[in-house]
Protein backbone atom coordinates (compact mmCIF):
# COMPACT_ATOMS: atom_id res chain seq x y z
CA UNK A 1 0.00 0.00 0.00
CA UNK A 2 1.15 3.43 -0.79
CA UNK A 3 0.49 6.40 1.13
CA UNK A 4 0.38 10.18 -0.84
CA UNK A 5 -0.56 13.11 0.90
CA UNK A 6 -0.90 16.55 -0.75
CA UNK A 7 0.37 19.45 1.22
CA UNK A 8 1.04 23.36 0.37
CA UNK A 9 2.11 24.92 3.15
CA UNK A 10 0.17 28.26 2.05
CA UNK A 11 -3.61 28.34 1.39
CA UNK A 12 -5.57 28.37 -1.52
CA UNK A 13 -3.44 26.84 -3.70
CA UNK A 14 -5.53 24.07 -5.03
CA UNK A 15 -4.65 21.71 -2.88
CA UNK A 16 -8.01 19.76 -1.79
CA UNK A 17 -9.16 20.54 -5.66
CA UNK A 18 -5.88 18.19 -6.40
CA UNK A 19 -6.74 15.87 -3.86
CA UNK A 20 -10.29 15.23 -4.68
CA UNK A 21 -9.42 14.37 -8.22
CA UNK A 22 -7.01 12.04 -7.39
CA UNK A 23 -9.54 10.37 -5.44
CA UNK A 24 -11.75 10.49 -8.10
CA UNK A 25 -9.42 9.20 -10.54
CA UNK A 26 -8.41 6.25 -7.94
CA UNK A 27 -11.71 5.46 -7.52
CA UNK A 28 -12.08 2.02 -5.61
CA UNK A 29 -8.33 1.52 -5.34
CA UNK A 30 -7.68 4.25 -2.94
CA UNK A 31 -8.47 5.09 0.70
CA UNK A 32 -8.50 9.06 0.96
CA UNK A 33 -8.08 10.58 4.14
CA UNK A 34 -8.81 14.03 4.48
CA UNK A 35 -6.41 15.37 7.22
CA UNK A 36 -6.70 19.24 6.87
CA UNK A 37 -8.14 20.03 10.12
CA UNK A 38 -8.57 23.41 9.87
CA UNK A 39 -10.43 23.40 6.53
CA UNK A 40 -12.01 19.98 6.05
CA UNK A 41 -13.96 20.57 2.74
CA UNK A 42 -13.24 17.36 0.83
CA UNK A 43 -16.46 16.47 1.71
CA UNK A 44 -18.15 19.19 -0.32
CA UNK A 45 -16.64 17.25 -2.95
CA UNK A 46 -16.51 13.92 -2.76
CA UNK A 47 -20.17 13.56 -1.45
CA UNK A 48 -19.47 10.70 1.42
CA UNK A 49 -22.21 8.84 2.80
CA UNK A 50 -21.30 7.45 6.46
CA UNK A 51 -20.90 3.74 6.97
CA UNK A 52 -19.41 4.23 10.35
CA UNK A 53 -19.18 6.98 12.91
CA UNK A 54 -17.46 6.82 16.66
CA UNK A 55 -16.62 9.40 19.01
CA UNK A 56 -12.45 10.44 19.24
CA UNK A 57 -11.84 11.53 23.22
CA UNK A 58 -8.82 13.48 24.14
CA UNK A 59 -7.52 16.00 26.12
CA UNK A 60 -9.11 17.22 29.70
CA UNK A 61 -10.80 19.87 31.27
CA UNK A 62 -10.90 20.53 35.14
CA UNK A 63 -13.88 20.93 36.82
CA UNK A 64 -14.45 22.24 40.26
CA UNK A 65 -18.06 21.06 42.26
CA UNK A 66 -18.87 23.84 43.74
CA UNK A 67 -20.78 22.23 46.31
CA UNK A 68 -17.41 20.10 47.42
CA UNK A 69 -15.24 23.31 47.12
CA UNK A 70 -14.11 25.25 50.29
CA UNK A 71 -12.91 28.28 48.66
CA UNK A 72 -9.36 28.30 49.69
CA UNK A 73 -8.02 29.79 46.48
CA UNK A 74 -4.98 26.97 46.00
CA UNK A 75 -5.87 25.91 42.80
CA UNK A 76 -5.60 29.52 41.55
CA UNK A 77 -2.27 29.92 42.79
CA UNK A 78 -0.65 26.77 40.50
CA UNK A 79 -2.80 27.24 37.38
CA UNK A 80 -0.38 28.41 34.23
CA UNK A 81 -3.08 29.09 32.39
CA UNK A 82 -5.26 32.01 34.06
CA UNK A 83 -7.99 29.32 33.64
CA UNK A 84 -9.47 29.32 37.06
CA UNK A 85 -11.81 32.39 38.62
CA UNK A 86 -13.47 33.38 41.66
CA UNK A 87 -17.31 32.51 41.17
CA UNK A 88 -18.72 33.87 44.66
CA UNK A 89 -17.43 31.93 47.41
CA UNK A 90 -15.84 29.58 45.23
CA UNK A 91 -13.83 28.71 42.14
CA UNK A 92 -15.04 27.86 38.74
CA UNK A 93 -12.55 26.56 35.19
CA UNK A 94 -12.83 28.91 32.26
CA UNK A 95 -13.33 25.75 29.81
CA UNK A 96 -11.59 27.64 26.84
CA UNK A 97 -8.42 28.43 28.42
CA UNK A 98 -8.17 24.86 30.45
CA UNK A 99 -4.99 23.26 29.51
CA UNK A 100 -5.62 19.63 31.27
CA UNK A 101 -2.49 19.42 32.82
CA UNK A 102 -3.93 17.91 35.71
CA UNK A 103 -2.12 20.45 38.54
CA UNK A 104 -4.75 21.77 40.06
CA UNK A 105 -7.08 18.42 41.23
CA UNK A 106 -3.56 17.45 43.10
CA UNK A 107 -3.20 20.54 45.68
CA UNK A 108 -6.92 21.18 45.94
CA UNK A 109 -7.15 19.97 49.70
CA UNK A 110 -11.20 19.21 49.73
CA UNK A 111 -10.48 16.63 46.48
CA UNK A 112 -13.38 19.11 44.94
CA UNK A 113 -11.64 19.23 41.35
CA UNK A 114 -11.97 16.41 39.02
CA UNK A 115 -10.62 15.74 35.41
CA UNK A 116 -13.00 14.94 32.96
CA UNK A 117 -11.80 13.57 29.44
CA UNK A 118 -13.01 15.33 26.44
CA UNK A 119 -14.71 14.50 23.35
CA UNK A 120 -13.08 16.06 20.76
CA UNK A 121 -14.91 15.61 17.69
CA UNK A 122 -16.33 12.51 15.66
CA UNK A 123 -14.17 10.09 13.14
CA UNK A 124 -16.18 8.61 10.20
CA UNK A 125 -15.48 6.05 7.82
CA UNK A 126 -17.59 6.87 4.92
CA UNK A 127 -18.02 5.62 1.11
CA UNK A 128 -17.71 8.64 -1.68
CA UNK A 129 -19.85 8.92 -4.80
CA UNK A 130 -16.38 8.49 -6.55
CA UNK A 131 -16.18 5.10 -4.99
CA UNK A 132 -13.40 5.56 -1.97
CA UNK A 133 -13.82 4.14 1.40
CA UNK A 134 -13.17 8.19 2.70
CA UNK A 135 -11.61 8.64 6.33
CA UNK A 136 -12.60 12.23 7.55
CA UNK A 137 -13.32 13.80 10.97
CA UNK A 138 -15.17 16.52 12.31
CA UNK A 139 -13.58 18.54 15.35
CA UNK A 140 -15.50 20.09 17.82
CA UNK A 141 -15.23 23.38 18.06
CA UNK A 142 -12.69 25.18 20.19
CA UNK A 143 -10.94 21.86 20.17
CA UNK A 144 -7.45 22.23 19.90
CA UNK A 145 -6.34 18.42 19.30
CA UNK A 146 -5.35 18.68 15.77
CA UNK A 147 -2.14 16.50 15.45
CA UNK A 148 -3.85 13.54 17.49
CA UNK A 149 -6.73 14.06 15.44
CA UNK A 150 -4.80 13.64 12.49
CA UNK A 151 -2.55 10.77 13.35
CA UNK A 152 -6.17 9.40 14.31
CA UNK A 153 -7.88 9.42 10.86
CA UNK A 154 -4.16 8.32 9.65
CA UNK A 155 -4.36 5.16 11.53
CA UNK A 156 -7.87 4.19 10.50
CA UNK A 157 -7.26 5.03 6.91
CA UNK A 158 -4.33 2.46 6.74
CA UNK A 159 -6.71 -0.12 8.63
CA UNK A 160 -9.45 0.62 5.94
CA UNK A 161 -7.18 0.35 2.89
CA UNK A 162 -5.65 -2.92 4.62
CA UNK A 163 -9.24 -4.45 4.73
CA UNK A 164 -10.35 -3.33 1.52
CA UNK A 165 -6.85 -4.07 0.04
CA UNK A 166 -6.75 -1.28 -1.28
CA UNK A 167 -3.53 0.28 -2.97
CA UNK A 168 -3.13 4.05 -2.32
CA UNK A 169 -3.97 5.93 0.85
CA UNK A 170 -4.88 9.56 -0.19
CA UNK A 171 -4.38 12.41 2.00
CA UNK A 172 -5.65 15.62 2.01
CA UNK A 173 -2.53 17.04 4.51
CA UNK A 174 -3.12 20.43 6.69
CA UNK A 175 -1.55 23.44 6.15
CA UNK A 176 1.03 25.18 8.01
CA UNK A 177 4.22 23.81 9.78
CA UNK A 178 3.27 23.05 12.80
CA UNK A 179 2.20 19.52 14.80
CA UNK A 180 -0.73 18.55 11.88
CA UNK A 181 1.25 18.74 8.83
CA UNK A 182 3.85 16.81 10.70
CA UNK A 183 1.48 14.24 11.68
CA UNK A 184 -0.21 14.47 8.13
CA UNK A 185 3.43 13.51 6.47
CA UNK A 186 4.87 11.25 8.80
CA UNK A 187 5.21 7.54 7.51
CA UNK A 188 4.12 8.33 3.51
CA UNK A 189 5.67 7.23 0.52
CA UNK A 190 5.18 10.47 -1.47
CA UNK A 191 4.48 14.14 -0.57
CA UNK A 192 3.07 16.04 -3.56
CA UNK A 193 3.29 19.72 -2.75
CA UNK A 194 0.87 21.97 -4.59
CA UNK A 195 2.53 25.71 -4.79
CA UNK A 196 1.64 28.73 -6.82
CA UNK A 197 4.22 31.54 -7.98
CA UNK A 198 3.47 34.36 -5.64
CA UNK A 199 6.08 35.28 -2.88
CA UNK A 200 3.71 33.99 -0.15
CA UNK A 201 3.60 31.17 -1.66
CA UNK A 202 7.08 30.47 -2.49
CA UNK A 203 7.89 31.46 1.13
CA UNK A 204 5.54 29.01 2.25
CA UNK A 205 6.62 26.16 0.46
CA UNK A 206 10.49 26.67 1.75
CA UNK A 207 9.34 26.94 5.21
CA UNK A 208 6.96 23.18 5.24
CA UNK A 209 10.17 21.97 3.10
CA UNK A 210 12.12 21.98 6.25
CA UNK A 211 9.36 19.95 7.61
CA UNK A 212 9.53 17.27 5.06
CA UNK A 213 13.32 17.08 4.69
CA UNK A 214 13.62 16.04 8.27
CA UNK A 215 11.28 12.47 7.40
CA UNK A 216 13.70 12.42 3.75
CA UNK A 217 10.24 11.44 1.99
CA UNK A 218 10.29 11.77 -2.09
CA UNK A 219 8.86 15.04 -2.96
CA UNK A 220 6.94 16.25 -5.86
CA UNK A 221 5.84 19.46 -7.05
CA UNK A 222 2.58 21.05 -8.99
CA UNK A 223 2.65 24.58 -9.89
CA UNK A 224 -0.93 25.64 -10.01
CA UNK A 225 -1.78 29.38 -11.61
CA UNK A 226 1.66 29.27 -13.30
CA UNK A 227 0.90 32.25 -15.41
CA UNK A 228 0.36 34.48 -12.61
CA UNK A 229 3.67 35.08 -12.67
CA UNK A 230 6.12 33.23 -14.86
CA UNK A 231 9.00 34.39 -13.27
CA UNK A 232 8.32 32.91 -9.91
CA UNK A 233 7.58 30.10 -12.00
CA UNK A 234 10.52 29.95 -13.39
CA UNK A 235 12.41 30.31 -9.84
CA UNK A 236 10.08 28.03 -8.35
CA UNK A 237 11.13 25.41 -11.17
CA UNK A 238 14.96 25.90 -10.47
CA UNK A 239 14.46 25.17 -6.54
CA UNK A 240 12.69 22.20 -7.47
CA UNK A 241 15.76 20.92 -9.46
CA UNK A 242 17.92 22.03 -7.07
CA UNK A 243 16.40 20.28 -4.43
CA UNK A 244 15.70 17.04 -6.03
CA UNK A 245 11.73 17.72 -6.11
CA UNK A 246 10.27 16.06 -9.18
CA UNK A 247 7.84 18.65 -11.35
CA UNK A 248 5.02 16.71 -11.63
CA UNK A 249 3.04 19.36 -13.58
CA UNK A 250 1.86 22.86 -13.81
CA UNK A 251 -1.62 24.37 -14.20
CA UNK A 252 -2.35 27.60 -15.64
CA UNK A 253 -4.90 30.22 -13.38
CA UNK A 254 -8.46 28.74 -14.60
CA UNK A 255 -11.96 29.80 -13.20
CA UNK A 256 -12.95 26.19 -14.09
CA UNK A 257 -11.29 25.53 -10.85
CA UNK A 258 -13.72 27.12 -8.72
CA UNK A 259 -16.47 26.05 -11.70
CA UNK A 260 -16.12 22.86 -10.46
CA UNK A 261 -16.13 23.51 -6.76
CA UNK A 262 -19.17 25.28 -6.62
CA UNK A 263 -20.74 22.64 -8.73
CA UNK A 264 -19.61 19.56 -6.15
CA UNK A 265 -17.20 18.16 -8.97
CA UNK A 266 -13.44 17.42 -8.49
CA UNK A 267 -11.37 19.13 -11.25
CA UNK A 268 -10.73 16.00 -13.10
CA UNK A 269 -14.38 15.11 -13.64
CA UNK A 270 -14.48 18.46 -16.06
CA UNK A 271 -14.21 16.67 -18.87
CA UNK A 272 -13.03 17.39 -22.60
CA UNK A 273 -10.93 20.57 -20.39
CA UNK A 274 -7.07 21.27 -20.41
CA UNK A 275 -6.92 20.70 -16.35
CA UNK A 276 -9.04 17.68 -16.28
CA UNK A 277 -6.59 16.21 -18.89
CA UNK A 278 -3.49 17.43 -16.79
CA UNK A 279 -5.04 16.03 -13.55
CA UNK A 280 -4.96 12.49 -15.25
CA UNK A 281 -1.49 13.24 -16.53
CA UNK A 282 -0.91 13.46 -12.72
CA UNK A 283 -2.42 10.96 -11.18
CA UNK A 284 -0.90 8.18 -14.26
CA UNK A 285 2.36 10.11 -12.83
CA UNK A 286 1.91 9.02 -9.14
CA UNK A 287 0.71 5.86 -9.88
CA UNK A 288 3.72 4.73 -11.30
CA UNK A 289 6.46 6.74 -9.19
CA UNK B 1 -15.78 49.46 24.07
CA UNK B 2 -12.50 50.40 25.81
CA UNK B 3 -11.38 53.12 24.26
CA UNK B 4 -8.26 53.69 26.28
CA UNK B 5 -6.43 51.05 25.25
CA UNK B 6 -6.66 51.46 21.45
CA UNK B 7 -9.12 49.63 18.76
CA UNK B 8 -8.74 46.21 18.17
CA UNK B 9 -9.57 44.48 14.59
CA UNK B 10 -8.70 40.83 13.55
CA UNK B 11 -8.31 39.86 10.27
CA UNK B 12 -9.17 36.31 10.28
CA UNK B 13 -10.69 33.47 8.11
CA UNK B 14 -11.91 29.95 8.10
CA UNK B 15 -9.31 28.72 5.15
CA UNK B 16 -5.92 29.89 4.37
CA UNK B 17 -5.39 31.49 1.00
CA UNK B 18 -8.21 33.50 0.94
CA UNK B 19 -7.05 37.15 1.00
CA UNK B 20 -6.45 37.58 4.80
CA UNK B 21 -3.01 39.35 4.39
CA UNK B 22 -3.90 40.92 1.22
CA UNK B 23 -6.58 43.01 3.08
CA UNK B 24 -4.50 43.42 6.55
CA UNK B 25 -1.74 44.93 5.15
CA UNK B 26 -3.62 47.26 2.24
CA UNK B 27 -5.99 48.06 4.68
CA UNK B 28 -3.42 48.96 7.32
CA UNK B 29 -1.56 51.40 4.22
CA UNK B 30 -5.25 52.64 3.57
CA UNK B 31 -6.15 53.33 6.87
CA UNK B 32 -2.64 55.10 7.56
CA UNK B 33 -2.93 57.30 4.22
CA UNK B 34 -6.59 58.14 3.90
CA UNK B 35 -8.14 57.87 6.83
CA UNK B 36 -4.50 59.79 8.95
CA UNK B 37 -5.35 56.70 11.25
CA UNK B 38 -2.59 55.71 13.87
CA UNK B 39 -2.08 52.20 12.79
CA UNK B 40 -0.01 49.14 14.04
CA UNK B 41 -0.11 45.80 12.10
CA UNK B 42 0.72 42.53 13.97
CA UNK B 43 1.70 39.55 11.94
CA UNK B 44 0.04 36.56 13.63
CA UNK B 45 -0.11 34.07 11.66
CA UNK B 46 3.07 32.96 13.56
CA UNK B 47 3.87 29.59 11.36
CA UNK B 48 3.77 31.47 7.97
CA UNK B 49 4.20 34.93 8.62
CA UNK B 50 3.91 37.04 5.15
CA UNK B 51 2.53 40.58 5.69
CA UNK B 52 6.67 41.40 5.14
CA UNK B 53 6.23 40.72 1.51
CA UNK B 54 4.45 42.99 0.95
CA UNK B 55 5.84 45.77 3.22
CA UNK B 56 9.38 46.62 3.15
CA UNK B 57 10.33 48.13 6.49
CA UNK B 58 13.07 49.28 8.30
CA UNK B 59 13.88 46.71 11.35
CA UNK B 60 13.24 48.59 15.36
CA UNK B 61 13.06 45.73 17.11
CA UNK B 62 13.70 42.03 17.57
CA UNK B 63 13.33 40.35 20.95
CA UNK B 64 13.65 36.22 21.13
CA UNK B 65 10.37 34.51 22.54
CA UNK B 66 11.40 32.08 25.17
CA UNK B 67 8.46 29.70 26.78
CA UNK B 68 9.32 27.67 30.21
CA UNK B 69 10.43 24.19 30.51
CA UNK B 70 11.16 21.37 33.22
CA UNK B 71 15.08 20.76 32.88
CA UNK B 72 16.30 17.46 34.56
CA UNK B 73 18.83 17.83 37.49
CA UNK B 74 20.41 14.13 37.84
CA UNK B 75 22.11 15.34 40.40
CA UNK B 76 19.72 16.08 42.99
CA UNK B 77 17.11 13.31 41.32
CA UNK B 78 15.75 10.96 43.58
CA UNK B 79 14.07 8.72 41.41
CA UNK B 80 10.97 8.94 42.56
CA UNK B 81 8.96 8.89 39.38
CA UNK B 82 6.65 11.55 40.69
CA UNK B 83 7.38 14.07 37.86
CA UNK B 84 6.39 10.88 35.09
CA UNK B 85 2.99 10.50 36.98
CA UNK B 86 1.76 13.86 37.54
CA UNK B 87 2.53 14.78 33.35
CA UNK B 88 -0.68 14.47 31.20
CA UNK B 89 0.91 14.92 28.13
CA UNK B 90 4.02 12.19 28.17
CA UNK B 91 6.34 15.09 27.95
CA UNK B 92 8.17 13.37 31.06
CA UNK B 93 9.40 9.65 30.13
CA UNK B 94 10.73 7.90 33.63
CA UNK B 95 12.81 4.50 33.24
CA UNK B 96 13.18 3.55 36.66
CA UNK B 97 17.40 5.45 36.27
CA UNK B 98 16.67 8.33 34.74
CA UNK B 99 14.10 11.26 33.36
CA UNK B 100 13.51 12.23 29.86
CA UNK B 101 12.29 15.50 29.20
CA UNK B 102 10.16 15.67 25.60
CA UNK B 103 10.00 19.57 25.22
CA UNK B 104 7.51 19.52 21.85
CA UNK B 105 4.79 17.35 24.40
CA UNK B 106 5.35 20.07 27.08
CA UNK B 107 2.68 22.69 27.67
CA UNK B 108 4.64 24.10 30.55
CA UNK B 109 2.20 23.46 33.40
CA UNK B 110 4.88 23.57 36.01
CA UNK B 111 3.26 20.28 37.96
CA UNK B 112 6.07 18.26 37.23
CA UNK B 113 8.75 21.08 38.67
CA UNK B 114 6.84 22.04 41.70
CA UNK B 115 5.58 18.40 42.86
CA UNK B 116 9.08 17.53 42.30
CA UNK B 117 10.15 15.87 46.23
CA UNK B 118 13.76 16.85 45.40
CA UNK B 119 13.22 19.57 43.63
CA UNK B 120 15.18 18.21 40.37
CA UNK B 121 13.25 19.62 37.54
CA UNK B 122 14.13 23.54 37.26
CA UNK B 123 12.05 25.12 34.94
CA UNK B 124 14.56 26.44 32.21
CA UNK B 125 14.39 29.19 29.28
CA UNK B 126 13.25 27.25 25.87
CA UNK B 127 13.36 29.08 22.86
CA UNK B 128 9.96 29.22 20.58
CA UNK B 129 10.33 32.44 18.04
CA UNK B 130 11.22 35.71 17.66
CA UNK B 131 9.27 38.83 17.49
CA UNK B 132 10.71 41.60 14.95
CA UNK B 133 8.97 44.97 14.50
CA UNK B 134 9.57 47.59 11.63
CA UNK B 135 8.57 50.96 10.32
CA UNK B 136 6.72 50.62 7.62
CA UNK B 137 7.40 53.70 4.99
CA UNK B 138 4.91 54.36 2.86
CA UNK B 139 5.78 56.13 -1.08
CA UNK B 140 4.19 59.34 0.30
CA UNK B 141 6.25 59.75 3.36
CA UNK B 142 3.53 58.14 5.98
CA UNK B 143 4.55 55.26 8.10
CA UNK B 144 3.08 52.48 10.33
CA UNK B 145 4.50 50.00 12.49
CA UNK B 146 4.83 46.59 11.64
CA UNK B 147 4.99 43.69 14.59
CA UNK B 148 5.87 40.04 13.32
CA UNK B 149 6.37 36.83 15.11
CA UNK B 150 7.60 34.33 13.67
CA UNK B 151 7.65 30.77 15.33
CA UNK B 152 10.58 28.12 15.06
CA UNK B 153 10.63 26.09 12.71
CA UNK B 154 8.95 22.41 13.73
CA UNK B 155 7.79 24.06 17.10
CA UNK B 156 4.08 23.40 18.25
CA UNK B 157 3.88 26.84 20.34
CA UNK B 158 1.82 28.87 18.00
CA UNK B 159 -0.90 30.29 20.40
CA UNK B 160 1.69 31.02 23.18
CA UNK B 161 3.54 32.74 20.42
CA UNK B 162 1.19 34.40 19.65
CA UNK B 163 0.15 35.84 23.29
CA UNK B 164 3.45 37.31 23.46
CA UNK B 165 3.43 39.26 20.19
CA UNK B 166 -0.13 40.68 21.01
CA UNK B 167 1.62 41.46 24.57
CA UNK B 168 4.27 43.07 22.85
CA UNK B 169 2.15 44.77 20.47
CA UNK B 170 -0.92 46.86 22.59
CA UNK B 171 2.18 47.67 25.02
CA UNK B 172 3.48 49.79 22.39
CA UNK B 173 0.01 51.18 21.50
CA UNK B 174 -1.40 54.02 22.77
CA UNK B 175 -5.10 54.77 22.61
CA UNK B 176 -5.56 56.80 19.63
CA UNK B 177 -3.82 53.30 17.75
CA UNK B 178 -5.87 51.26 15.52
CA UNK B 179 -4.56 47.64 15.92
CA UNK B 180 -4.66 44.80 13.35
CA UNK B 181 -4.04 41.79 13.65
CA UNK B 182 -3.50 39.66 10.52
CA UNK B 183 -4.52 36.31 12.07
CA UNK B 184 -3.90 32.84 11.89
CA UNK B 185 -5.92 30.66 9.53
CA UNK B 186 -8.32 28.04 10.77
CA UNK B 187 -10.87 27.73 13.56
CA UNK B 188 -8.65 26.04 16.21
CA UNK B 189 -6.55 27.90 19.61
CA UNK B 190 -4.06 30.38 17.31
CA UNK B 191 -7.09 32.24 15.73
CA UNK B 192 -9.07 32.15 18.89
CA UNK B 193 -6.24 33.28 20.35
CA UNK B 194 -6.13 36.19 17.96
CA UNK B 195 -9.48 36.54 17.92
CA UNK B 196 -9.78 36.79 21.64
CA UNK B 197 -8.24 39.87 21.65
CA UNK B 198 -10.21 41.62 19.31
CA UNK B 199 -13.03 44.15 19.30
CA UNK B 200 -14.23 43.30 15.87
CA UNK B 201 -13.04 40.28 13.84
CA UNK B 202 -13.26 40.80 9.62
CA UNK B 203 -13.40 37.15 7.97
CA UNK B 204 -12.36 36.95 4.69
CA UNK B 205 -13.83 34.62 2.50
CA UNK B 206 -14.01 33.69 -1.27
CA UNK B 207 -17.63 32.94 -2.85
CA UNK B 208 -16.79 29.45 -3.30
CA UNK B 209 -18.30 26.24 -1.69
CA UNK B 210 -15.50 25.74 0.12
CA UNK B 211 -15.53 29.32 0.87
CA UNK B 212 -18.77 29.05 2.27
CA UNK B 213 -18.07 26.17 4.41
CA UNK B 214 -14.93 27.32 5.72
CA UNK B 215 -16.27 30.81 6.78
CA UNK B 216 -19.67 29.43 8.34
CA UNK B 217 -16.74 26.96 10.89
CA UNK B 218 -15.31 30.45 11.61
CA UNK B 219 -18.38 32.26 12.60
CA UNK B 220 -19.66 29.56 15.10
CA UNK B 221 -16.08 29.73 16.42
CA UNK B 222 -16.09 33.34 17.10
CA UNK B 223 -19.83 33.16 18.33
CA UNK B 224 -18.28 30.65 21.06
CA UNK B 225 -16.20 33.63 21.95
CA UNK B 226 -18.95 36.01 21.89
CA UNK B 227 -17.46 38.35 19.26
CA UNK B 228 -18.75 40.82 16.35
CA UNK B 229 -18.35 39.37 13.52
CA UNK B 230 -18.29 40.74 9.57
CA UNK B 231 -17.40 39.85 6.46
CA UNK B 232 -15.40 40.78 3.64
CA UNK B 233 -16.32 38.80 -0.03
CA UNK B 234 -12.66 38.54 -1.80
CA UNK B 235 -12.44 37.57 -5.59
CA UNK B 236 -16.17 38.75 -5.51
CA UNK B 237 -17.41 38.13 -8.77
CA UNK B 238 -21.00 39.33 -9.96
CA UNK B 239 -23.74 37.16 -9.53
CA UNK B 240 -21.99 34.97 -7.04
CA UNK B 241 -23.83 35.31 -4.02
CA UNK B 242 -23.33 32.23 -2.25
CA UNK B 243 -21.61 34.48 0.48
CA UNK B 244 -24.22 37.10 0.80
CA UNK B 245 -26.85 34.15 0.76
CA UNK B 246 -25.07 32.76 4.15
CA UNK B 247 -24.71 36.52 5.47
CA UNK B 248 -28.25 36.83 5.31
CA UNK B 249 -29.60 33.73 6.36
CA UNK B 250 -26.93 33.92 9.95
CA UNK B 251 -27.72 37.86 10.11
CA UNK B 252 -23.87 38.49 9.32
CA UNK B 253 -23.00 41.74 8.11
CA UNK B 254 -20.68 42.12 4.99
CA UNK B 255 -18.19 45.02 5.27
CA UNK B 256 -16.97 45.12 1.63
CA UNK B 257 -16.45 43.50 -1.49
CA UNK B 258 -12.70 42.70 -2.99
CA UNK B 259 -13.52 42.16 -6.84
CA UNK B 260 -11.73 39.24 -8.68
CA UNK B 261 -9.13 40.92 -10.99
CA UNK B 262 -6.26 38.97 -12.42
CA UNK B 263 -4.73 42.27 -12.15
CA UNK B 264 -4.80 41.90 -8.28
CA UNK B 265 -3.48 38.29 -8.53
CA UNK B 266 -0.57 39.68 -10.49
CA UNK B 267 0.26 42.27 -8.22
CA UNK B 268 0.00 40.34 -5.53
CA UNK B 269 2.01 37.21 -6.81
CA UNK B 270 5.34 40.38 -6.48
CA UNK B 271 4.29 41.13 -3.43
CA UNK B 272 3.22 44.38 -3.78
CA UNK B 273 0.07 46.53 -2.39
CA UNK B 274 -2.54 47.11 -3.97
CA UNK B 275 -3.55 50.11 -2.46
CA UNK B 276 -2.86 52.72 -4.65
CA UNK B 277 -2.49 50.71 -7.71
CA UNK B 278 -5.39 49.24 -8.68
CA UNK B 279 -8.68 51.07 -8.40
CA UNK B 280 -11.10 48.68 -7.69
CA UNK B 281 -9.28 47.80 -4.70
CA UNK B 282 -9.46 50.79 -3.05
CA UNK B 283 -12.85 51.46 -3.37
CA UNK B 284 -13.51 48.06 -1.31
CA UNK B 285 -10.72 49.44 1.52
CA UNK B 286 -12.56 52.63 1.88
CA UNK B 287 -16.05 50.48 1.78
CA UNK B 288 -14.98 48.60 4.77
CA UNK B 289 -12.59 51.15 6.40
CA UNK B 290 -16.32 53.21 6.13
CA UNK B 291 -17.55 50.40 7.67
CA UNK B 292 -14.98 49.83 10.49
CA UNK B 293 -15.56 53.81 11.62
CA UNK B 294 -18.93 53.46 11.90
CA UNK B 295 -18.93 50.50 13.86
CA UNK B 296 -16.09 51.12 15.95
CA UNK B 297 -15.73 54.78 16.11
CA UNK B 298 -19.76 55.68 15.40
CA UNK B 299 -18.53 58.41 13.41
CA UNK B 300 -18.96 58.59 9.71
CA UNK B 301 -16.61 57.43 7.00
CA UNK B 302 -13.56 59.67 6.30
Amino acid sequence: MKQIVIISGKGGTGKTSVSASLAYLAGSRAVVADCDVDAADMHLVTAPQVLERRDFFSGYEAVIDPEACAGCGDCVEVCHFDAIIPDGDVYRVLPLECEGCGYCPRVCPVEAIEMKLLKAGEICVSRTRMDNVMVHAALKIGSDMSGKLVAEVRKEARLQAEKAGAEFVIIDGSPGTGCPVTASITGTDQVVLVTEPTLSGMHDLKRVLEVVENFGIPAGMIINKADINPEITEELKRFAEEKDIVLLGTFPYDDLFVEAVNSGRSVAEMEGTEPARGMKELWGKLEEV
Amino acid sequence: MDMERGIRIAIASGKGGTGKTTLSVNLAAWLRVQAGREVVLADLDVEEPNSGLFLEGRLTDRREVFRRIPRWNKDTCILSGECAAVCMYNAIAFTGSSVMVFPELCHGCYACSDLCPSGSLPMVEDRIGEITAYGVELEDGNEFMRVEGRLDIGREMATPMIQETIGYTTGLAGPEQMILFDAPPGTSCPMMEAAKHADLVLLVAEPTLFGRHDLSLAVETLRVLEKEVAVVINKDRPGETIIDDYCSKEHVPIAGRIPHLTEAARQYSKGSLLFGKVPQVDRALKEVAGFLEGRIFKTSPA
